[in-house]
């Protein structure tokens, strides 16, 4: 995106969420925080249910927040121009999106690797997670092995930058 | 699913996530098969796909739940 994007207002992005009853579980940076990451970037990474009952409710959701896909070298008017519509259909043809939206930056992943690259899903995901109370709002966690697993094998640069310290966090559990 | 609550406060978790260093620009949309949407004509072209792919009656599968 070439445009100013709209800063991250956490609570009311879950909260609009919570709303329309969407299943997911938070990953990456922003779970990293719940479990007192201090070098964690701030888009709101989830792993979505993958029914078509939920992503229809994934869907509403981010129609009310205006979501439009967050692409390089476009501004964001002209992803909001795109004729995408935000249908459980279209959510489920995607790996990983990336979108602007009222509320900040907000990704949706299928699944996210596990140990030795074996992608994990919601339903795993869920299984192990833990809780986090945001504004009045419980919100699940993916567990930190799941986040860190994740992050060693995506291995980008703030991933790396972020290890030793998720790694501390892990040991003192 | 009952996981155990995480114990950051809500005021210091929405503290943290808002004084955070900002989202880089390095995550990129991928389609389940595997193609990344990382220019807008790469998205144009996936949108048309889906709407032939539609036109023909063929949806993606999810589990009806």
């Amino acid at each position: 995106m070439t445009s100013e994007r709209p800063a991250l207002d956490i609570a009311r992005l879950l909260g609009v969420l919570a709303r329309h009853e969407v299943d997911y579980v938070v990953v990456g940076g922003v779970a990293a925080i719940a479990y007192g990451a201090t070098r964690a970037t701030t888009d709101v990474d989830c792993v979505a249910r993958r029914t078509r009952a939920n992503l229809t409710r994934l869907g509403a959701a981010m129609s009310e927040l205006h979501a439009r896909l967050r692409v390089e070298g476009m501004t964001d008017e002209d992803a909001a121009a795109l004729p995408a519509s935000l249908d459980a259909d279209m959510l489920g043809r995607l790996a990983i999106s990336t979108w602007t939206t009222d509320a900040g930056d907000f990704d949706v992943l299928a699944d996210i690797p596990g140990p030795g690259g074996v992608l994990v899903g919601y339903d795993e995901l869920v299984s192990r997670a833990e809780l986090q109370d945001v504004a009045g709002i419980t919100v699940r966690v993916a567990a930190l092995a799941d986040v860190i697993a994740s992050k060693e094998v995506a291995d980008r640069p703030k991933d790396r930058e972020a290890m030793p310290e998720l790694r501390r966090l892990a040991g003192g559990r | 699913m009952a996981g155990r609550t995480l114990p950051l406060s809500s005021e210091d978790f929405i503290a943290r996530v808002q004084g955070a260093d900002a989202a880089t620009r390095d995550d990129v949309s991928v389609t389940l098969d595997g193609r990344r949407l990382d220019n807008k004509q790469a998205v144009l072209a996936w949108l048309r796909e889906i709407e032939v792919e539609r036109a023909a009656g063929r949806f993606v599968e999810l589990d009806d739940v």
